[in-house]
């Protein structure tokens, strides 16, 4: 029956009864594992810290909750500040992994930016994810949460506690950026 | 996730605590808090520049900087400083707030200055900004309040300033005057005053442009009241300590106010020449 249930149910329940929290944990930890592989170069041991904390963090500040928000925006935006501030020790570490992406995230990613599509998918996979890792942080995670989590600029303004008007600046610089980084990129043909 | 770091989450999770409500309702209620105050305290400081530049008068600075450079001397720096500082720590608090995020930095910040502004002219009409003024005047040492201010420019008489208060009422053409160190002037009125000069002489505290004739006679070119826009109705004279000249004073160029005076008809030589006949 909790399976089905919303997730300000959750909340509300969680708030009375702390095992109705494992039913949040298991909706979320999949999709912010791959978010934070996403936007940062992260180890597994880092992404199982990471969402360890922002877990926590979650239910310390329940009551905080600002129900007219969608609750996945509260908890991403917990997910992207615990990311930040571990940030700067990530980045140091050449040994941690690039994002995976799937072939749904690439074809989106190819469809913005007009990467041509005869390429090898595996290497262009490659190239697009060190591309993203050329980008700054809030960019870069402008392009994911936009073009791979989906989320609307609302969505975005909430995670990143920005007006929706910079959530679209920051795009659009994003896709500037990212356009100039593929065409500096030897292994990426980009149509202007 | 591995299964022992979801196990680990709630493990810790039974450990943990949630905040209570009333830690949000709080921070959100300072953020709030020191919004409006910083908002009121810069509605404070425009009100006080407002009430610094409408009444500083620019005339004896002009005779001791020149013309281009006066209006230098009147910007009340330390309280346009004080508005940037509260409006932008009010910028900061209300984006610190709940929704504060939501709305852009430019338009917040537009209507922020906007109500600030709104609020020091209300301030200033009810002579907030005077008052705050003479409290910066009694406690940072080297603030000087604009009634002083105005009392060390005006009050050079060898340099051609006179300000003091009506004691005598006398003729059509002339009135005593005491002047902030007590001491008494019969004052003169020359050249082809103005009707509206004339009604200046309704009221207590005065402020002239003119020279010295003799011990205790001051030819008066110009005058105007000395009225505090903003403030009480009378400038009240009692800094009788801190009339000391003022070096910048001292530097008032005479050939600046010879040229000033014979623009408005005070040709020294000719005056004194009207007078003697």
């Amino acid at each position: 029956m909790l399976a089905s249930a919303t997730d300000k149910e959750l909340v509300q329940l969680s708030l009375i009864e702390k095992e109705a929290f494992g039913y949040i944990v298991d909706r979320y930890e999949a999709k912010l594992s791959r978010y934070i592989r996403r936007i940062t170069r992260a180890t597994e041991e880092d992404v199982a810290d990471i969402l360890q904390e922002v877990f926590i963090k979650a239910f310390v500040n329940l009551r905080g909750f600002d129900t007219s928000l969608p609750f996945s925006s509260w908890i991403y935006r917990i997910t992207y500040n615990e990311v930040v501030s571990r940030h700067r020790k990530i980045v140091r570490r050449p040994e941690g992994n690039r994002q995976e992406f799937e072939d749904n995230d690439l074809s989106h990613l190819a469809d913005s930016f007009s990467v041509e599509e005869e390429h090898d998918q595996s290497f262009t996979k490659e190239a697009i994810s060190s591309l993203l890792d050329g980008l700054d942080i809030k960019y870069r995670q402008a392009i994911v949460l936009f073009y791979l989590e989906e989320k609307s600029y609302d969505e975005i303004s909430d995670i990143m506690k920005k007006p929706p008007g910079t959530v679209a600046t920051l795009l659009h610089r994003a896709k500037k950026k990212l356009k100039k980084l593929a065409q500096e990129h030897p292994a990426l043909a980009y149509e202007t | 996730m591995k299964p022992n770091t979801k196990d680990n989450i709630i493990d810790s999770i039974k450990k943990a605590e949630c905040r209570p409500r009333w830690h949000f309702v709080l921070r959100n209620g300072i953020f709030w808090f020191f919004g409006v105050v910083t908002t009121l305290v810069g509605g404070v400081a425009i009100a006080t520049s407002i009430f610094v530049m409408v009444n500083r008068e620019t005339l004896p600075l002009k005779m001791v900087s020149g013309q281009s450079t006066a209006f230098l001397a009147i910007v009340p720096y330390i309280w346009i400083g004080l508005v940037v500082l509260f409006v932008t720590l009010g910028e900061i608090s209300l984006r610190h707030t709940d929704k504060g995020y939501k709305y852009s930095l430019v338009k917040v910040l537009l209507a922020h200055v906007g109500v600030s502004l709104v609020l020091g002219l209300a301030f200033f009409a009810v002579k907030i900004g005077y008052h705050a003024d003479q409290v910066a005047s009694k406690t940072i040492p080297s603030y000087r309040a604009v009634a002083q201010q105005e009392i060390y420019n005006w009050f050079d008489p060898e340099a051609g300033f006179l300000v003091g208060a009506i004691i005598d009422r006398g003729g059509d053409q002339e009135f005593v005057l005491q002047d902030p160190e007590a001491k008494v002037w019969q004052v003169v009125l020359i050249a082809n005053h103005k009707p509206s000069q004339r009604t200046t002489l309704n009221v207590d505290r005065v402020r002239m442009v003119g020279y010295v004739q003799g011990d205790n006679v001051f030819h008066a070119c110009r005058i105007a009241p000395f009225v505090l826009r903003g403030g009480p109705k009378e400038v009240a004279f009692r800094h009788k300590e801190d009339m000391r000249r003022l070096k910048q004073v001292a530097r008032i160029q005479t050939e600046r106010m010879d040229e000033y005076l014979r623009t408005n008809g005070c040709d020294l030589a000719k005056e004194t020449s009207v007078i003697s006949n």
